[in-house]
C-alpha cells in the first residue's frame, strides 16, 4: 500500500483522502460483482463510479469526463495506465488509482476495447461551469499551440492522436497540463504522443496563460 | 526588298565624305602585313580560374555524356521519354517522323538522332506546331536530328547553359532555325540550316559561343550574333541570305551590347537572296546582298574570310542612328566601337549596290568603282584595319593600323562544363523552409497550416517522417485547407528541410 | 478561391499566438514569411531561385535561373511599421485614401479599376500596377519615372491626382500622432528629433519589398515537380514561351518582366486621349506610347489590364497581341512598334492555353496581414468607395 503511506505522509490532504476511502470502497463493490462481465456497458459500470453514469466526470473525484472522447485515446490512456506508463509518478496520485482501477477491473486489451468504445460512444457532455479568462488571449493562444492538433473547437482529432478537451473540467486539464510540463506525463518512450504533448507543454509561458486557454475551450460546444 | 540600314546614309555622306577624302593629302605608300605572322589578337575574354592553352582546346562543354539511354522509336513520343526520364538521360531517337513539340525543363538531357543509311529523326511541324525543341534545362545536347515545317524555332534554348547543337539539318522552320538565348557556354556546329524568316543561327543574349562549321542559306540572316559575348564565328559556309553574317546590338533588349565577337574563316558567299523579314522585324532592314553587317557591336574582328559576290557590300559597319526599323534605348551605346579587319578575300562585292552606297563612293571620289567591299557610316572609334588597299572601301579611311595580324592567340571561348552549385543540405534546408514552407507556417500560430512548434512535437524525433510526409500529405485536420504535396523537392531536400524545420527556434 | 481562403483564416488566426491586445500597436520583431533573420537583425529574401544563376546576373531567362537583385535587409520594424502607413488613410490629404486603396491586397494590389480614383475622386491616369515583387524591380510608374521604391513614393503621396497630400501635412500629422512618434522612435533609434519625410519611405519601401510571390505552381514545376502544372497550362506555357507567340522574349522568366520599356500599340478605352508613355521620360520619340513592360506574376488577380484598364480580361488582351501588329494604333501617330509586336494567327486554342498558364502564375501565400486598426485611428482602408 504504497499509496496509503504516501496519503499518510500529506496530511494537508484530508478531502483527498475521503474521496480516496470513498473510491477504493466503490472499486472494492464494483470489483466484487461484475468484474467478469464481458460487454462495455457492464464494464462501464465499473468506471461511472467515479466518471458518472453519463461518463461526464466528477472534479471531486479528479475523474475527467469521458463520454464521447475518442476510443483510441481512451483505449491507449487505459493500456498505459495498465502497462504503468502513466499514473506511476509519486505526485501523480489520482493517476496511480486509475491505474490500480484498471488493473483491477480490465483483464485484457479486450476488455479495455469495449469499454473505451462503450464511452466514446456516450453523448459528448459540456462543462457545467465556465472558466474565468481572457477569451482572446486564450483564443490566440490555444489556435497557435493546441488546435493545430486538438481542433480549432478542441473537438479533439483521432488522426493527430489528439483527445477532445471541451467537456473536460478546469483543475483536470491543469493536473495534466502540469504532468506535461514537468516530466510526470508523457515520458515513456513507448507513449509518444504523450511526448509530443510534453513537448509542447513546456511552449506556453504562463499559468495565466492556461487559463485564458482554458477559458477559450470551456466556451467550446457551449450555445453561444 | 529592303534598303533600310542605310535610309538616310545619303544626308550622312556627303559630309562625311567631304570631311574625310577632300582633306587627304597624296597617295600613301602600300604597307603589306601578313596574317600568317606578326602579333596575335588575345580576345577580350579571361576567363576566371580557368587554364586554357591552346594545345587543350574545348571542344566540348556539355560534360561527361549520361550513362542513362532511352529509345524513342518511330510513332512513339520524344516528349513522353523526356517526361519519364530523369535527369541525365540520352534520348535515342530513331529513324521515322515526329510530330511534335518537345521541351526540356531539366538538366542533363541528350537528344541524339539515330542516323540510318541517311535516315534522320524528322521532327515535322506541318506548319501547325510553333517550335520543334524548347529547352531550358543546363548540359542540353540536340544532334543528328532533321528539323522542318515549324511555325516558330527549331530550337529555342531559354537560360540554358553548356549546350551543344550540332549536326542538325533544319529547313524551313519559321523565325529562327538554331537560337539559344540567354545562355553561357555553348557550341552550335555542323548544322544545316535553310529557308529561315529571319536568322538561319540566332545566338541572343548569350555568353561564350562558338559557332562552328554551319552551312547556313536560303535565309533573310545567315548566323546573328546579338547582344553577346565572346562569340566566336568561324569556318562557315554562308549563302544566299539576304545578310551573312551580322553583329548586332538590338535595343530595347535587357541586355545591352554586343562585345568581342570573331568572325573568321567562313565563306561568305552570294548573299543576295530578297529580304523575306517579317514586316517590323529587324533583319527585314538588311539591305539584301549584304556579307557581314555591323551594328553598334564592339570589338567585331573579322579575318580570314571569302567574302565575294554579296552586291550591296562585302561588309558594312553601321550604328543605330542609320538603320531603320531601330528603336531607341538610352542604356545602349550605339556605335560600333573597336571593329578590327584583318585580311579577308574579298572578290566581286557591291557590284550592285544600293543607291546611298554609290553616293558614298562618289563623296570619297571613287568614281567608276564597279565593286564595293567595305561600307562603314556613322562613328566607330578606335577601329582598325591591316592592307586596306586591297578592299574597295567608303568610310575606312580614319581606320588606324591594327596592332595584329591574326586571331591565332584565341582558340575559343568556350568553358570547362560548368559543374552545378554545390548546394550544402542544410542549406538548401533552410532556404526551402524559409521560401517555401514559412508560406503556410509560422513558428508559434496558427496561419495556413499549424505552427511549426507543433510539427516539431509531432516529429521531434523523426524527421524521416516528415519528410516522407510532406511529399505527401494526408489530410488530418478538417478545419485546415490541405497541403499541397511538396515532392517536387528531391528527397534530400525533402529530409533536410524536414531537420531544419525541427530545429528551429523563432 | 484559395486567397479567400488565406484571408479567412488569417482573419480568423489573428495576430499570431502571442500578439498584442487589439488597442495596443507593437511592432512585429520577426520577419515576415520567407524572410530569414540575420544576426544582424535584418530580413533577408531566401528563395529557391538563389540555387540558380542567371546570365550576367540580370535574372533572365528559363525556367531555373535566378532572379535580378533585389531589395532586402530592412529590420522587422521598418517592414511593419511600413505596413501600418501603407494601410493608414492619414498619408494622403484628406484622410481618404490609403496606399491600400489604389494597391489593395484583397486585388492583387491593384484596385480593380480601368484606372484609379484619386483624392476628390480625381482620375488618377493610369492603372494602379501591382506591388507583387516590386522588391525586385529598378523602375517604378508605367512610364518608368522613378528609379527606386522611396523616389515613387512621393509620387503618390503628394499627385494631386492620387493621394493630394503634401510634405508639411504629411509631417505635421505623423508627428502629431503618439503613436506613430513612438514606433518612429522604435524603429529608427539612432535618429533622434522629429519623423522625417525619408523614414516614412524608407519604411514603405521596405514593407513592399516583402511582397513576395515566387511560390506558383508554375515555381513548382520550375524546381522540378512535372505535375504541378495541367496539361494545359503546360501546353500555354509551351505556346507563350514560342517564338510564334513570343510572350516570354518580354514577360521573361523569372520575374514574367525584363523591365524594359515597349512600345506595344494597345488602345485606349472610349473616349482616353492616347497616351504617350515613357517618351517624354527618355526623351526619345522612338518611345512615344512605350511602358514598362509589367510582371504577369499573381496577373490573374489584376483585371483590367494594360495601362489604362483597356482589356477586362487576360483573354482580351492575349486576343489583341493576335490580332497582329498595330491593329490599334490610330493611323497618324507613327509609332515604333516593339520588333517582337507580330502576327502571330494563333488559334483560339492556342490563345485560351495561354490563359490558362498565366493562371498558374498566382501565388499570395507570403499575403500580409491587414492591420485591424492604424495609428491614426482612422478606418484602414482598402479599396476607395
Amino acid at each position: 500500500m504504497r499509496i496509503s503511506n504516501e496519503r499518510a505522509a500529506a496530511p494537508g490532504r484530508r478531502s483527498r483522502r475521503i474521496a480516496f476511502t470513498a473510491w477504493l470502497g466503490t472499486v472494492l463493490l464494483i470489483y466484487g460483482s461484475g468484474c467478469f462481465a464481458a460487454d462495455g456497458d457492464k464494464l462501464f459500470a465499473q468506471c461511472a463510479a467515479c466518471h458518472g453514469t453519463r461518463g461526464e466526470g466528477n472534479a471531486t473525484f479528479n475523474a475527467p469526463a469521458i463520454a464521447g472522447q475518442d476510443a483510441a485515446y481512451l483505449e491507449r490512456q487505459l493500456r498505459n495506465f495498465r502497462n504503468r506508463r502513466r499514473g506511476v509518478d509519486k505526485s501523480d496520485v489520482p493517476g496511480a488509482q486509475m491505474q490500480a482501477a484498471a488493473l483491477a477491473t480490465l483483464a485484457d486489451d479486450a476488455a479495455i476495447a469495449k469499454v473505451a468504445s462503450y464511452a466514446a460512444n456516450l453523448p459528448k457532455t459540456i462543462n457545467a461551469s465556465p472558466a474565468p479568462g481572457n477569451l482572446h488571449n486564450g483564443n490566440n493562444l490555444y489556435q497557435g499551440k493546441c488546435g493545430a492538433c486538438h481542433g480549432g473547437a478542441a473537438e479533439g482529432n483521432p488522426a493527430l492522436n489528439a483527445p477532445r478537451l471541451a467537456g473536460l473540467d478546469a483543475p483536470y486539464i491543469k493536473r495534466q497540463f502540469a504532468h506535461f510540463r514537468n516530466g510526470v506525463r508523457g515520458t515513456d518512450p513507448q507513449d509518444t504522443p504523450g511526448r509530443q504533448m510534453a513537448m509542447m507543454a513546456k511552449t506556453l509561458p504562463s499559468e495565466r496563460d492556461l487559463d485564458d486557454i482554458i477559458a477559450f475551450i470551456h466556451r467550446q460546444g457551449r450555445p453561444k | 526588298m529592303k534598303k533600310g540600314v542605310i535610309v538616310g546614309l545619303l544626308v550622312a555622306a556627303v559630309s562625311f565624305g567631304a570631311g574625310t577624302y577632300f582633306g587627304r593629302g597624296s597617295k600613301q605608300d602600300l604597307t603589306i602585313s601578313s596574317s600568317t605572322q606578326g602579333a596575335s589578337y588575345s580576345g577580350g575574354f579571361k576567363p576566371e580560374g580557368v587554364a586554357t592553352t591552346p594545345g587543350a582546346a574545348i571542344r566540348s562543354v556539355a560534360g561527361p555524356a549520361p550513362a542513362n539511354v532511352v529509345v524513342v522509336k518511330d510513332g512513339e513520343s520524344i516528349q513522353a521519354a523526356i517526361k519519364a526520364s530523369p535527369p541525365g538521360t540520352i534520348v535515342r531517337v530513331m529513324p521515322g517522323t515526329y510530330h511534335e513539340t518537345v521541351y526540356i525543363d531539366k538538366d542533363d538531357i541528350r537528344i541524339i538522332g539515330v542516323i540510318e543509311a541517311g535516315r534522320r529523326a524528322v521532327l515535322d511541324g506541318r506548319k501547325q506546331l510553333n517550335d520543334a525543341i524548347l529547352y531550358s534545362g543546363n548540359n542540353f545536347v540536340a544532334e543528328n536530328l532533321e528539323i522542318r515545317n515549324y511555325k516558330g524555332n527549331g530550337i529555342m534554348g531559354q537560360a540554358g547553359n553548356n549546350f551543344e547543337i550540332r549536326n542538325n539539318l533544319i529547313a524551313d522552320s519559321g523565325v529562327y532555325g538554331i537560337f539559344p538565348q540567354l545562355g553561357k557556354n555553348g557550341i552550335v556546329e555542323h548544322n544545316v540550316v535553310s529557308g529561315i524568316a529571319d536568322a538561319a543561327i540566332y545566338i541572343g543574349m548569350s555568353d561564350n559561343i562558338l559557332v562552328a562549321h554551319n552551312d547556313v542559306f536560303d535565309s533573310v540572316a545567315g548566323i546573328e550574333i546579338e547582344n553577346s559575348r565572346h562569340a566566336i564565328v568561324e569556318h562557315n559556309y554562308v549563302h544566299n541570305n539576304s545578310g551573312g553574317l551580322l553583329a548586332f546590338v538590338t535595343p530595347g533588349l535587357p541586355i545591352k551590347d554586343t562585345v568581342d565577337v570573331i568572325f573568321r574563316n567562313n565563306f561568305v558567299v552570294g548573299n543576295n537572296h530578297p529580304n523575306f523579314g517579317a514586316p517590323g522585324s529587324t533583319v527585314s532592314g538588311i539591305p539584301a546582298g549584304t556579307g557581314i553587317l555591323v551594328m553598334a557591336a564592339d570589338d567585331v574582328v573579322i579575318e580570314g574570310n571569302v567574302i565575294s559576290e554579296n552586291k550591296v557590300a562585302g561588309l558594312i559597319i553601321t550604328d543605330h542612328a542609320h538603320a531603320q526599323n531601330i528603336t531607341a534605348d538610352p542604356e545602349s551605346e550605339p556605335n560600333s566601337d573597336r571593329v578590327k579587319i584583318l585580311d579577308n578575300v574579298m572578290l566581286r562585292n557591291g557590284y550592285d549596290t544600293i543607291t546611298e552606297a554609290k553616293a558614298l563612293l562618289l563623296a570619297e571620289g571613287k568614281v567608276g568603282a564597279k565593286n564595293l567591299d567595305i561600307v562603314r557610316v556613322g562613328p566607330s572609334p578606335g577601329s582598325c584595319i591591316i592592307n586596306r588597299h586591297q578592299y574597295v572601301t567608303v568610310g575606312v579611311s580614319d581606320f588606324s593600323e591594327c596592332e595584329f595580324t591574326n586571331t591565332a592567340a584565341t582558340v575559343n571561348y568556350l568553358l570547362p562544363p560548368v559543374p552545378p552549385r554545390e548546394i550544402k543540405p542544410g542549406e538548401r534546408g533552410k532556404v526551402v523552409y524559409l521560401g517555401i514552407c514559412t508560406g503556410c507556417h509560422t513558428y508559434n500560430g496558427r496561419m495556413i497550416g499549424p505552427p511549426v512548434q507543433v510539427i516539431q512535437a509531432l516529429y521531434m524525433d523523426n524527421p524521416q517522417g516528415l519528410a516522407d510526409f510532406i511529399a505527401r500529405p494526408v489530410k488530418k485536420r478538417p478545419d485546415y485547407p490541405e497541403m499541397p504535396p511538396q515532392d517536387y523537392l528531391d528527397p534530400e531536400t525533402r529530409l533536410a528541410v524536414a531537420q531544419y524545420m525541427l530545429q528551429v527556434t523563432n | 478561391m484559395m486567397r479567400a481562403l488565406v484571408l479567412l483564416i488569417a482573419a480568423a488566426g489573428t495576430a499570431g499566438a502571442t500578439g498584442p491586445a487589439p488597442t495596443d500597436f507593437t511592432l512585429n520583431t520577426s520577419c515576415p514569411p520567407g524572410f530569414e533573420k540575420t544576426t544582424a537583425g535584418v530580413c533577408e529574401l531566401r528563395t529557391l531561385y538563389q540555387f540558380y544563376d542567371s546570365l550576367e546576373n540580370r535574372g533572365l531567362g528559363g525556367t531555373r535561373t535566378a532572379l535580378p537583385p533585389h531589395r532586402d535587409g530592412f529590420t522587422p520594424q521598418q517592414i511593419d511599421l511600413g505596413r501600418y502607413l501603407f494601410f493608414d488613410p492619414v498619408l494622403s490629404g484628406d484622410g481618404s485614401l490609403s496606399c491600400a486603396s489604389c494597391h489593395d491586397p484583397a486585388r492583387g494590389f491593384s484596385d480593380g479599376r480601368p484606372t484609379s480614383i484619386g483624392i476628390h475622386d480625381e482620375d488618377a491616369g493610369r492603372a494602379a500596377p501591382t506591388l507583387w515583387n516590386v522588391a525586385f524591380l529598378k523602375r517604378f510608374f508605367w512610364d518608368a519615372r522613378a528609379s527606386s521604391l522611396e523616389a515613387q513614393a512621393p509620387g503618390s503621396l503628394y499627385s494631386r491626382r492620387e493621394m493630394g497630400n503634401t510634405p508639411k501635412q504629411l509631417l505635421a500629422s505623423l508627428n502629431g500622432n503618439a503613436v506613430y512618434r513612438r514606433l518612429f522612435q522604435e524603429t529608427f533609434p539612432s535618429d533622434r528629433g522629429p519623423i522625417t519625410e525619408q523614414q516614412v519611405f524608407t519604411a514603405l519601401a521596405a514593407f513592399q519589398t516583402s511582397l513576395v510571390s515566387l511560390n506558383s505552381r508554375y515555381d513548382r514545376y520550375v524546381h522540378g515537380h512535372d505535375a504541378a502544372l495541367s496539361e494545359r497550362e503546360i501546353e500555354g506555357l509551351n505556346v507563350f514561351r514560342s517564338f510564334v507567340a513570343r510572350c516570354s522574349e518580354c514577360h521573361t522568366p523569372p520575374l514574367f518582366t525584363n523591365e524594359q520599356i515597349a512600345v506595344i500599340g494597345m488602345p485606349e478605352p472610349d473616349g482616353r486621349p492616347f497616351d504617350i508613355g515613357a517618351e517624354p521620360i527618355l526623351g526619345s520619340p522612338k518611345l512615344k506610347g512605350g511602358f514598362k513592360v509589367p510582371t504577369l506574376r499573381n496577373i490573374a488577380r489584376t483585371a483590367p489590364y494594360s495601362h489604362s484598364g483597356a482589356f477586362a480580361d487576360l483573354h482580351g488582351v492575349v486576343e489583341f497581341y493576335n490580332k497582329g501588329r498595330g491593329n490599334a494604333v490610330p493611323k497618324d501617330l507613327g509609332l515604333y512598334l516593339h520588333w517582337h509586336i507580330s502576327d502571330p494567327k494563333l488559334t483560339e486554342a492556342e490563345v485560351d492555353r495561354i490563359v490558362d498558364f498565366l493562371g498558374a502564375l498566382t501565388d499570395e501565400t507570403f499575403l500580409p496581414q491587414q492591420p485591424a486598426r492604424v495609428p491614426s485611428g482612422l478606418t484602414p482602408i482598402k479599396r476607395g468607395k
